[in-house]
């Protein structure tokens, strides 16, 4: 009997914890996009309407899972997806926090594996905790609900020296919106993709950092992106390069990165969209 | 300090056994300043000798008078752990080093830190920056090529950045030592799977004394609270962890069992945290501490303090001079035996507690906060004005974070909801809690 005070109200808590949960939990009906702040490295993050979460790329190191824990509220510890445009340091670093705190359900990659003991690393957590990896190529299309990735490179096989040259690009057409996702794309790449055709998109992550050999005008022009992103930290690179800023401008997309404006968020609905920024 | 010794009666019964020991650890001490101060050997000799001579003359305090000499005898310890404990490894030049991790690695957002012990022809330590990832851990055993920088600061040792590493071989390390890692390393996984990333790092402070996962303005905030002690692993952290355990434990077994339950665990305790000095010291301090809280005993409470210091010494005498941890434990402890009291009895802390014992909470933290001044003052050149104030609003929640922090890792063994629903609740807490230093910390200073 001396217990049960103690019992019963630790049950009240515990029902009024899962109520809680259920009510004020309920899945946003628009899509959430969120280009994160996570230092010199790319990591976005999509929330599709109901709730579904897809990763894209982590970052570097641990300030992707600060970025993500902001977004995420406390009780959402899963993780559907995870796409690795690339297998580099700057992409998949922060995934590994990431995997040691989330439940993730599939992991999606090119295929390739990086020559790094910190890949290693990536990799074991992947086969511990038992999560799908499958590898996607062009002309591959992920589907849920009303939601679509089309993957548009690499092409299947390809192998090239510069993993830069095997990134993932894909379209997210969810919301009545459209993002493309370059990774680090390179000019060639760009090209490829762009001769190929059907890539016009609202949205765009700019390839690598806004590096200067990336975002070539044929690239840009067949995008046409009312809204471009650049991931971005502090680095020596001179990323990102005027050059690639002023041929962003040149189509007349709209420029944030995230060193300056810190996380940038768009919600989607119906067709049009609102960004907001968390400031550095 | 509590009274002087009998040093004018010319009767040497009176000078107890406690009086000689307190004395003799503080000349100890007092040879060890010097010798810290790199004062001539002779010179201290020669002080000693006469310092005897005037308390032999005036005092005819014999035992006291030899005890002098004490003074030279510290000096000469401090030099010949100097000498023994001597780096020997070539500075600012390209060198192959081979090694045994000999910590747990650091990480922080882009890099790790751990300690390598190194083997012959080398010996001593050196602090290795590295990438973040791949991860090393305890035990492994390294070769390093790169050059070692000579440490700016005294008593910390040389460091290594981003020397080429090449991994040899794991699990080289005391086995036991390896297995509490785990066990900690397990721990800290749960709690980060239950809560937000800046919160789970604050956990991992309060609990573990870990600070690699602050952010620099987070860092900079709990400075200038004043509240950095609540993530620094001290005796208080040790104190609650105890005083947490042998109440729970006293609903479950006899008293006595409790007591030495409580003891065991704590020791488990320190182990898994990596036994670094500073967290043995930490455990040491923290049982004086719950002593002194049963017990209110101020005279034998000053031996107890002098003599913990005389024996930490032994092990490592460059700590009196040169390490802050130490200096500002002891200076906390200090002000709280002789400066607590008095605020306790301004505040009427013993007869009216208050909302959770917030007089007593008080008048501990100014008698700290006044009791490390001049050690801060010294050392980082400011003080946190607000500190009392920010430490009474934090400090009465940091015994239930801990102790929820401690349920939710356990029930991250079990059922995953359990543990996110009572790290809900420990979220609420450390949300405050991160609230209130960033409040003192970045808004109001």
């Amino acid at each position: 009997m001396k217990y049960s005070l103690s019992i019963f109200s630790g049950l009240i808590f515990l029902n009024l914890f899962v109520w809680y949960w259920v009510i004020g939990g309920a899945p946003d009906k628009a899509l959430n996009l969120y280009f994160l702040k996570a230092g010199q490295g790319d990591s976005e993050l999509a929330v599709l309407p109901g709730g579904i979460k897809v990763l894209i790329d982590g970052g570097p190191g641990t300030e992707t899972l600060s970025s993500l824990s902001e977004i995420m509220p406390p009780t959402s510890r899963y993780i559907d997806m995870i796409i690795l445009s690339h297998p580099q340091l700057d992409h998949f670093g922060g995934l590994i926090p990431i995997l040691e705190r989330y439940k993730v359900g599939v992991f999606v990659w090119n295929g390739e594996t990086a020559n790094d003991e910190s890949w290693k690393d990536l990799t074991k957590l992947i086969e511990n905790h038992r999560v799908a990896a499958v590898s996607v190529a062009k002309g591959d299309v992920i589907r849920y609900a009303g939601n679509s990735f089309e993957i548009f490179a690499p092409s299947e096989g390809s192998l090239s020296a510069d993993p830069n040259d095997d990134s993932i690009i894909a379209r997210l057409s969810s919301g009545g919106i459209s993002a493309l996702f370059t990774g680090d794309a390179t000019a060639s790449l760009e090209q490829y993709v762009a001769s190929n055709g059907g890539i016009k998109s609202d949205i765009l992550k700019v390839s690598h950092h806004g590096s200067k050999n990336s975002s070539i005008a044929s690239f840009l022009s067949a995008v046409l992106p009312r809204l471009a992103v650049v991931e971005v930290g502090e680095n020596t690179y001179g990323h990102p390069t005027p050059a690639a800023l002023q041929r962003l401008a040149n189509v007349g997309a709209s420029v944030y990165r995230t060193d300056k404006d810190g996380t940038v968020h768009v919600r989607a609905t119906g067709g049009l969209f609102t960004v907001a920024t968390s400031g550095q | 300090m509590g009274k002087l010794p009998n040093l004018g009666s010319n009767s040497n019964s009176k000078f107890h056994l406690y009086n000689a020991a307190f004395w003799a650890a503080v000349f100890f001490m007092s040879g060890i300043v010097a010798a810290s101060l790199k004062l001539n050997g002779y010179i201290i000799l020669f002080t000693a000798a006469f310092i005897a001579a005037t308390l032999y003359l005036t005092n005819k305090n014999r035992i006291l008078a030899l005890l002098v000499f004490i003074i030279p005898f510290g000096a000469f310890y401090y030099n010949f752990y100097a000498v023994s404990h001597k780096q020997v490894v070539p500075l600012g030049e390209n060198v192959i080093l081979e090694g045994m991790v000999s910590n747990e690695p650091q990480e922080r957002s882009s890099v790790q830190i751990f300690l390598v012990s190194l083997m012959r022809p080398y010996s001593g330590s050196v602090e290795v920056y590295l990438p973040a990832y791949p991860r090393f851990q305890y035990g492994d055993l390294l070769k390093l090529t790169g050059k070692v920088e000579e440490n700016v600061y005294a008593g910390r040792p040389d460091g290594m950045y981003l020397p080429k590493t090449e991994f040899i071989g794991g699990s080289h390390g005391n086995a036991f030592q390896a297995f509490l890692f785990k066990i900690k390393d397990s721990l800290t996984a749960n709690i980060d799977k239950v809560l937000p990333a800046e919160k789970s790092a604050l956990m991992k402070g309060i609990i573990f004394g870990e600070r690699a996962e602050f952010t620099k303005q987070f860092t900079d905030a709990l400075k200038k609270s004043g509240t950095t002690h609540i993530v620094a692993l001290s005796g208080y952290n040790v104190a609650i962890i105890g005083i947490v355990l042998s109440d729970v434990l006293a609903f479950i077994c006899s008293r006595r069992k409790a007591f030495w339950i409580t003891i065991l665990f704590t020791v488990l305790f320190v182990l898994m945290t990596g036994a670094e000095a500073s967290v043995v010291r930490a455990a040491i301090m923290g049982t004086v501490l719950l002593v002194a809280e049963r017990s209110s005993r101020l005279y034998s409470f000053r031996n107890a303090i002098t003599l913990t210091a005389a024996l930490m010494l032994v092990f490592n005498p460059t700590l009196l001079m040169f390490n802050a941890s130490f200096e500002l434990s002891f200076a906390a402890l200090l002000g709280i035996v002789i400066l607590g009291p008095v605020f306790r009895k301004w505040l009427s802390a013993d007869k009216a507690g208050g909302f959770l014992g917030w007089r007593e909470n008080l008048a501990e933290t100014t008698a700290a906060q006044i009791g490390t001044l001049p050690v801060s003052l010294t050392l980082f050149g400011f003080v946190a004005p607000l500190a009392p104030l920010s430490n009474l609003l934090v400090l009465e929640f940091i015994p239930a974070t801990m102790f929820l922090g401690f349920i939710t890792a356990l029930l991250g063994y079990f059922s995953s909801g359990l543990s996110l629903a009572v790290g809900w609740i420990a979220n609420m807490l450390l949300g405050y809690e991160i609230f209130i230093i960033n409040l003192f910390g970045a808004h109001l200073s």
